[in-house]
């Protein structure tokens, strides 16, 4: 999996991991990935049920490519259904991919919405399905959300998604939580940025972040790293005055 | 008990003329009959089976409240009977239970004093959580100075065990440096362990310093300090001002 720093630059072929700390973020990933679309002349449609996801891809989008507007579209719920094999993309979407067989730039934005410990492993199966569709032309965007990722389950799932993704886009929100659990993404990426390699150091030494036994390629939290993972999501909650 | 000595260190008991005595990791294998003296010890009762003890607090009382977990399917049975014993001793103030978010039983209890032993009042600042207790001997690891740990060695009989890097103190707080010290960490685990770090299905502050036996505002100054402490780590370990590691890819 290599590292890409924007969106923009995702090539056909392409199945990209986005991380992103805020919606905000998101948006103005999702604005530089259609960016990429308009410049390389593919066709384009993102799958969203959040009306306020959709005002803020037209917001991010006004200013970088805003005659991309007409590639989000509304769906009533989530980009993918529960089938027998497990999760697969819903009709609209596998419509939109089959009538550009030349390439088209997808993304559906429902996953963060729906995944949580229960639905994590149905989630990283779908990835793996959704990469055994490659070789293609298309350029695919699967966003997840580092606020509500399941921390305990983050090492595991990253080297699924590791295995399954051909780029990843880190999160540049200084949101300490968001920050620290990307580091474990780190391991699987050919080319890492230079500030990565150097704070996942740091959190080896502080004993946050440990090598995996027996060889193992990845990381794994320790218990205190899950501790503070946790605790910088959930700390400032709690400091806030109580009313007399 | 015999402490298997780490590499990590911090400022320790030194002084003028005599050999440094830094802080490090020790690991140690406590064996916890003593506790329970004179009577069986209570975890004898369940061979092979482990809790783990994820946090705790002292309350302004010198209460204790302890986040305990069972490791092994006899675990939760093995933490009843120890509850069920100290009960009896009259130590045992208060016990909750509830699920964590992994569908774990967590056991959260309420000891008053006076505790078992005046050495937790020694372990406070030393012991680095979590603990796992098995077979009747806590797996103990302690952030201290030989000299803290030749103390702590004469309450307690112990074996010495191989070096383990499940636990580790990192770059070690002390005592109003800004960073978290091992009671900051034993108040973190706690705190996860009962669910307040999940969003708004946790509970409350107000919550959290009824059980702990807290005054709210004392409950949301603590809470506060450990976040000072939390940010302090946060800038070190993004500090971009810092080089990079050597050999690191670019």
């Amino acid at each position: 999996m290599r590292w890409i720093a924007s969106a923009e630059d995702l090539p056909p072929g392409s199945h990209s991991i986005d991380l992103y700390a805020s919606r905000p973020e998101a948006a103005r990933h999702m604005a530089s990935f259609l960016k990429g679309a308009k410049d390389r002349h593919q066709a384009a449609a993102i799958f969203s049920g959040d009306d306020d996801m959709i005002r803020l891809y037209r917001e991010a989008l006004t200013e970088r490519a805003p005659e991309m507007v007409s590639a989000l579209r509304r769906i009533q719920r989530a980009h993918v259904r529960p089938t027998a094999e497990g999760l697969r993309p819903i009709d609209d979407v596998g419509a939109f991919a089959s009538a550009h067989p030349e390439g088209a730039t997808m993304c559906g934005d429902t996953i963060p919405s729906l995944l949580n410990r229960r639905t994590l492993s149905s989630v990283l199966a779908y990835e793996d399905w959704f990469d055994t569709l490659r070789p293609f032309y298309h350029r695919g965007l699967c966003p997840y959300d580092l606020g509500s990722f399941p921390v305990a389950e983050a090492p595991d799932a990253f080297a699924s998604l590791g295995q399954a993704h051909t780029h990843v886009i880190f999160s540049t929100d200084p949101q300490p939580a968001s920050q620290f659990l990307q580091l474990l993404v780190v391991p699987y990426v050919e080319n890492p940025p230079k500030e990565h390699l150097g704070w996942l150091a740091r959190a080896v030494d502080e004993g946050l972040i440990e090598e995996r036994p027996n060889g193992e390629t990845g990381m794994d939290l320790t218990p205190r790293g899950e501790v503070f993972a946790r605790a910088l999501k959930g700390l400032p909650a709690l400091t806030q005055p109580t009313p007399a | 008990m015999t402490a298997t000595k780490r590499s990590r260190s911090s400022r320790g008991g030194d002084s003028p003329g005599s050999p440094p005595d830094p802080r490090t990791d020790h690991r140690l294998s406590v064996s916890l009959g003593k506790l329970f003296d004179p009577e069986p010890n209570p975890m004898a009762q369940f061979p092979g089976e482990a809790a783990e003890i994820d946090g705790y607090i002292v309350a302004p009382d010198q209460s204790v409240t302890i986040a305990a977990t069972a490791e092994t399917p006899g675990g939760l049975d093995m933490i009843d009977t120890v509850w069920v014993e100290l009960q009896r001793r009259g130590l045992g103030r208060r016990r909750m239970m509830l699920l964590d978010d992994r569908g774990r039983t967590v056991s959260v209890v309420t000891l008053a004093p006076p505790h078992p032993t005046e050495s937790l009042e020694l372990l406070r600042s030393h012991l680095l959580v979590p603990v796992v207790a098995r077979d009747g001997v806590a797996e103990v690891h302690l952030l201290a100075t030989r000299d803290e740990v030749a103390e702590l060695e004469g309450k307690f009989p112990a074996r010495e065990e191989p070096p383990s890097t499940s636990v580790r103190s990192g770059k070690a707080g002390e005592a109003g440096d800004g960073r978290l010290d091992p009671e900051d960490w034993a108040f973190l685990g706690l705190l996860c362990s009962v669910g307040a770090f999940d969003g708004p299905s946790g509970p409350s502050a107000r919550l959290l310093a009824e059980l702990f036996g807290l005054e709210p505002r004392a409950f949301v100054r603590r809470a506060t300090a450990v976040q000072q402490g939390l940010a302090g780590m946060v800038r070190d370990l993004f500090d971009t001002s810092q080089a990079p590691v050597a050999g690191a890819a670019a």
